[in-house]
């Protein structure tokens, strides 16, 4: 009677269906829309938004309105101008609240598959380590990069159509903010990964965010002052985010130089997404 | 014991547990909540151990409401479902905490402590952190932290889960010395069979409500329309057959290789009838089978007419 | 049978702050012991180089550090990191039944929980108000200085506690009430200002930080409030908290799958 060597059936087609970082990145997605944050940030955005374009509108009006004249001087004085205004589109004002909602989602996005010990259930199928965390830090830097882009493009569209070429927006704007826009929703999404990555839960992951992105602000400014050197300011996140902008659009005196920046972005990608994938190792996940 | 009157359970919109009336007199025994996943089980585990006040009527555990109620919630032990503990606690310490939070102190604490642990098998490894023990040490510990202050009545709720074999039988060994030992217990379980190796009364329910109470028999009692199916094993299986036929109890009739499967309308009438027939030799029986006497065919009956 | 006995509301409180002291001695605690000592210990090593090297330390450092490191950022920080692993942890991980299934007061379980995290906290504050005088801050200040990082603490982490057990984004308001409300402390007007936890902590600090400004344009005189009103209020307000969320917790059914206001 012969023996026969044991064989494997032929191997499952696994390019059926979409990409696993598709369907991870879909499903927290969905989740996140559910979570009815919208509401308060929503307002919270809309309202910054308004403001901007009334700004905006105050500025066109003071420059051809011949009722606005006598207050084009005082305008200029109290109003940002050159590429400090154009800058000041992705500011402080956005920015703040931008880091408090990535915070909140993005910190959540690894510490709750942690919590409730998902993970082990994630990886049982053909998804790879690599999947999973371009997954949810693609979703961690797609939030942000979403939340800066109306400010960038609704008051450059408002601008050429109230004013045309001559309008108090450049018309090359989106080409110096959507890069910058970019860099920060991926030193968002990174710093987010990895703070999500080292929490046991979401409000702990809250936690980590916002204490990194406070944290070595606070620190940055003392050793700033201290030493009398501003770059060291380049360990905080959000000083980060806040030079890009105003890098880009050839601020004289931007709040960080380039080298600090983007040796500082680079090292806090890096970082986190290095923290990130040691803490999503398979070997990590144990149901 | 325990009485409800009308106690429902609403999640939300949801409801987890329709209008219950029952009662479970005092004294020791267990009694088996049954049902499959979603019936209300734990629901109703929830009320009496009085982790969720009723959202309407009334509940009662040892004469009195048990929901945010010290003076019950101290003479009731709850196992829990599932595996969650503390992180980065260890089992005795953890033991210790929720002596105290049972008002236990000192050496009587100690004496509980290993007491409890003497009961589950546990003194050797309660030393351990929760992420170093196994599923069943785990359940173990648990067990014993409802142990610890003596209750009179204890609820497990679906505690066999996740258990081996062997883990299961010591478990139901531990159980029946606590209840010979007068301590009510109350376990749920949608395994059919652990709960009828187990309990001596058996509440059913299914989505939400309460279907049926009593023993495996008396609840099989409330089935008049449905028969029970008997094979009956002889050499001759056609002799039966005609035996069977002319007893007029009859409602269906098949016949296999060596066997007669008779389905019975009333077997409290039939079966002695056929134990007396067998006795004066009339019957030529090698085996008798009751093919759905068990708590399985009960439990399909139900469920089948009420979903 | 042995006789029912039921657990005072200390003997609660005692139990659980018994029960998980290990915690602290983990990630966690460690977590929250390194924020408030690794800033001052980073500035502490520059201000030894600067000396090495002959330069001057800035006066008003250990001030500045205080208030602009510890006060405004680190405690806050620590607030929202160790309020999520009092009681909120036990809901989250779905192991309070057990505790609530238990004669217990219900009430005294976050403040039992809160109370082992706050004397931790408040161990590492010390210690890094010690590196403040390390880096030239005022020996006879040291006193004041813990004494309003305590109070601080005290208050703030009853705070988050208890919005974490009220709204299911309690971290969220707590953060925005601790790092938005309160850095605008320099420009509320009046009493507004005693609204503010920072108020409190310059009261008893006896320091200003230096945010604070007149040059600035929306910049308000700031009220002053006497030391130990100021450390009797936000002790007063911690109790009140700590009392807010044992009511809460005692107040909202939680079953074996959570409770409502989880998040």
């Amino acid at each position: 009677m012969p023996i026969y060597a044991p064989t494997l059936p032929p191997r499952e087609n696994l390019d059926r269906g979409s990409h696993p970082i598709a369907v991870l990145m879909r499903f927290d997605f969905g989740r996140v829309m559910k979570a009815k944050l919208g509401i308060f940030f929503g307002f919270l955005f809309l309202l910054i938004l308004l403001i901007q374009l009334g700004s905006l509108y105050l500025r066109y009006l003071s420059n051809t309105s011949v009722a606005f004249s006598g207050m084009k001087d005082f305008a200029s004085q109290i109003l940002t101008q050159g590429p400090e205004y154009q800058a000041d589109h992705l500011g402080q004002a956005v920015l703040i609240p931008m880091w408090f909602q990535v915070a909140l989602i993005g910190g959540g996005l690894v510490a709750r598959d942690t919590l409730h010990r998902i993970r082990p259930l994630i990886y049982a199928h053909p998804v790879r380590p690599q999947d999973y965390l371009l997954a949810k830090g693609g979703l961690a830097a797609l939030l942000p990069f979403a939340i800066q882009l109306p400010f960038v493009l609704i008051p450059w569209a408002m601008s050429l159509m109230v004013a045309g070429k001559n309008g108090p927006i450049w018309t090359t704007l989106p080409l110096h903010l959507i890069p910058a826009a970019l860099m920060i929703a991926i030193l968002a999404g990174s710093v987010t990964l990895g703070a999500s990555a080292m929490a046991g839960s979401p409000r702990a992951g809250f936690g980590w965010v916002l204490g990194i992105v406070l944290g070595t602000f606070a620190l940055g400014g003392i050793l700033a002052g201290l030493l009398k050197a501003k770059a060291f300011l380049a360990i905080s996140p959000v000083a980060l985010a806040t030079a890009w902008p105003q890098l880009l659009c050839g601020m004289k005196d931007p709040f960080l130089d380039w080298v600090p920046t983007v040796i500082g972005t680079v090292a806090h990608v890096s970082l986190w997404i290095f923290v990130a994938a040691q803490r999503t190792k398979p070997s990590e996940a144990v149901l | 014991m325990i009485s409800l009157n009308r106690a429902s359970l609403r999640y939300g919109q949801i409801l987890g547990l329709s209008p219950t009336t029952f009662e479970l007199p005092a004294g020791g025994g267990i009694t088996g909540l049954l049902g499959p996943n979603g019936a209300g089980k734990s629901s109703l585990i929830q009320l009496l151990s009085g982790l969720l006040p009723c959202s309407s009527g009334d509940v009662r555990v040892l004469g009195e409401e048990p929901y945010r109620n010290p003076a019950i919630l101290a003479r009731i032990g709850l196992v829990p479902e599932g595996d969650r503990f503390p992180s980065g606690l260890k089992g005795r310490g953890w033991l210790r905490m929720m002596g105290e939070l049972s008002g236990l102190e000192g050496p009587a604490l100690e004496a509980a402590i290993e007491k409890a642990l003497g009961i589950v098998g546990m003194e050797t490894r309660a030393h351990l952190r929760f992420n170093q023990m196994s599923k069943g040490m785990r359940q173990r510990i648990r067990l014993a932290q409802a142990l610890l202050h003596d209750p009179e009545l204890l609820i497990l709720d679906e505690p066999f889960n996740g258990l081996d074999p062997e883990a299961r039988i010591l478990l139901m060994e531990m159980l029946r010395k606590l209840a010979d030992g007068g301590v009510k217990i109350i376990v749920s379980s949608h395994i059919l069979g652990e709960i009828a190796q187990l309990t001596d009364r058996i509440l059913l329910l299914f989505r939400g409500r309460l279907l049926a109470e009593g023993n495996v028999a008396e609840i099989r009692e409330l089935l008049d329309r449905h028969p029970v199916e008997l094979r009956l094993s002889a050499e001759d299986a056609r002799a039966v057959a005609r035996w069977a036929v002319d007893q007029g109890e009859l409602v269906g009739l098949r016949l296999e290789e060596g066997s007669a499967i008779l389905a019975v309308r009333n077997p409290r009438t039939f079966l002695p009838r056929m134990q007396e027939a067998v006795v004066a030799g009339k019957l030529p029986l090698t085996a008798l089978d009751p093919l759905d006497l068990n708590l399985d065919a009960v439990f399909q009956y139900l469920t089948k007419d009420h979903a | 049978m042995s006789a029912a006995v039921i657990p005072t509301p200390l003997q609660t409180a005692k139990a659980v702050f018994k029960g998980y002291l290990p915690r602290v001695l983990q990630a966690r605690g460690w977590v929250l012991a390194g924020l408030p000592l690794v800033p001052v210990g980073i500035i502490m090593l520059v201000a030894i180089v600067m000396k090495a090297q002959g330069e001057r330390v800035p006066p008003g450092l250990a001030v500045e550090v205080f208030h602009k490191a510890l006060a405004q950022y680190f405690l806050p920080i620590m607030a929202l990191v160790a309020a999520p692993a009092g009681i909120r942890e036990d809901i989250e991980q779905r192991t309070i039944p057990l505790m609530l299934a238990r004669p217990a007061t219900v009430w005294a379980l976050p403040f039992g929980k809160g109370l082992l995290w706050y004397g931790w906290g408040v161990l590492w504050l010390a210690f890094a108000c010690l590196g403040l005088v390390a880096i030239g801050g005022s020996f006879e200040a040291l006193p004041r200085m813990v004494g309003s990082l305590a109070s601080a603490y005290w208050a703030e982490l009853a705070f988050m506690t208890l919005l974490g057990l009220v709204f299911k984004r309690g971290s969220l308001w707590g953060a925005l009430y601790l790092f938005v409300w309160d850095r605008a402390i320099w420009i509320l007007p009046g009493n507004l200002q005693r609204l503010t936890f920072a108020h409190y902590v310059e009261n008893i600090s006896g320091t200003k930080s230096s945010v604070v400004n007149a040059s600035h344009m929306l910049a308000q005189t700031q009220v002053v409030t006497p030391t130990l009103v100021a450390a009797l209020v936000l002790f007063l307000a911690g109790c009140v908290f700590w009392a807010l969320a044992g009511w809460r917790l005692q107040a909202t059914p939680i079953g074996l799958a959570g409770a409502d206001s989880e998040g």
